[in-house]
């Protein structure tokens, strides 16, 4: 049996979603047409909207629809003279909800992996690197994932940042809260060891 | 259902759905490996960890199709905890293997050139030998080493390397063409002047450029700027 074509194109351009395959997309098309009219039109003027007005902020990358992104206007967070890199918008949000950072960031959108064919041009490491050549920071946090790739990023933009007048840090690695040492990978033990701190009394 | 236990290390993982990835391994057995591994997304899941590049893990696969599960992993040693110039080195030898070596060829001796390079790369060791070293057993797996007879019967001053056809004489103006003198260093294994180890190099990459299909290595951009 074959759906009208308003209806195929529909669950078609559903597909485009992650993780959505033809049944599933099948299953959103008739909810929203059955049940939920009001949320589809809402959805569809907010995704029209969406996809035609944001962009990348010029500063630190994040989406927004405004030139600088609200973090990036702030002249609070500028004085600070921080800058933290991590690879995608979601590590921002998980670092704002921290409330212990007030710097500013700069986002990657992914890290270097070369066999993915990301490289260093895909990361837009000639802003970040005008951004250090204007003097505005103090200190660069390094803030990309620990694992091999993250890694990899952090040492190359470490290279980069080492020619301005800055200082690189790179964030701790080590056991996470309410975790067990018994069940730690080998890996993480030995950075969690090796990365040991002074007991401040 | 039929199991089987291989040392190995990890190539290259790409996501699959919400919590699983495709690896590629190289393992000691059965050469390049593909499989497909879940990954928990509890907090107690140690998969991910050991689901990088450069940890000697041992893993077992279930399944004869040609997209097994691993079943099991878990590490043999440290990982080797490579950094800058040497890290981008690992990067290189992995692209190398993700896209020239076919799967499932037994590679033992390349396995073992793999794991004698990462070491190499450990200890700091210069970057080159081990490149050209390891770029040398991956032609012999591939079954095209570089023949230099050529070289010695011959009385011309300049040769340059032609997929297919291996080393040929040219003319000494033509573009990419390599000394006679340094051919026989390198065939003879003798590294210690600096224009043998370039011309290594230069050939290298006349023999690997049409094996990639004219498409550039991405791990060479991580060097350019140093």
């Amino acid at each position: 049996m074959k759906f009208s074509p308003l209806v195929q194109e529909l669950i078609h351009s559903l597909k485009c979603l992650p993780g959505v395959g033809a049944k599933s997309a099948q299953r959103m098309a008739f909810h929203l047409l059955e049940r939920n009219r009001i949320g589809g039109k809402k959805l569809a003027l907010s995704l029209a909207d969406a996809m035609e007005n944001i962009g990348h902020c010029s500063r630190c990358r994040t989406f927004t629809e405004q030139d600088t992104c609200e973090i990036c206007a702030s002249m609070k967070r500028q004085a600070k003279g921080q800058l933290c890199v991590v690879e995608t918008p979601a590590d921002v949000i998980a670092i704002e909800q921290t409330g212990d950072y007030h710097g500013l960031y700069f986002i990657l959108m992914g890290h270097l992996s070369p066999i993915d064919g990301i490289g260093p041009d895909d990361l837009g490491l000639d802003i970040l690197e005008s951004q250090l050549a204007r003097g505005e920071f103090t200190e660069v946090i390094l803030a990309t994932n620990p694992t091999v790739e993250g890694e990899a990023t952090a040492h190359f933009i470490a290279e980069l940042a080492n020619k301005y007048q800055v200082q690189i840090s790179r964030i701790a690695h080590g056991v996470p809260m309410g975790g067990e040492l018994e069940f730690v990978d080998g890996n993480t033990l030995s950075h969690a060891l090796s990365g040991r701190k002074n007991y401040q009394l | 259902m039929k199991e089987q236990e291989l040392n190995a290390f990890l190539l290259h993982s790409r996501p699959y759905r919400d919590n699983r990835v495709i690896v590629e391994c190289l393992t000691e057995l059965q050469g390049k490996v593909s499989a497909l591994a879940y990954i928990g997304t509890s907090p107690k899941s140690s998969k991910k960890a050991l689901l990088q590049p450069f940890i000697p893990i041992n893993i077992v696969l279930k399944g004869q199709n040609s997209l097994p599960t691993i079943a099991r992993i878990e590490s043999l040693d440290k990982s080797f905890l490579l950094t800058g110039d040497h890290l981008f080195s690992g990067f290189y030898l992995n692209e190398l293997l993700v896209r020239l070596l076919a799967e499932n060829i037994p590679a033992q001796e390349l396995f073992k050139q793999y794991f004698l390079s990462l070491q190499a790369l450990n200890r700091q060791e210069p970057i080159e030998p081990i490149l050209r070293d390891f770029e040398r057993v991956l032609l012999d797996e591939l079954g095209l080493t570089i023949d230099y007879s050529m070289v010695f019967e011959q009385n011309h001053n300049h040769y340059q390397y032609i997929h297919e056809q291996g080393l040929l004489p040219v003319a000494s103006t033509s573009k990419g063409s390599l000394a006679k003198q340094h051919l026989v260093n390198i065939a003879q294994q003798e590294f210690a002047d600096p224009a043998v180890r370039y011309t290594y190099k230069l050939l290298m990459r006349q023999v690997f450029e049409p094996l990639l299909g004219g498409k550039p290595l991405n791990s060479r951009q991580l060097f350019k700027r140093n």
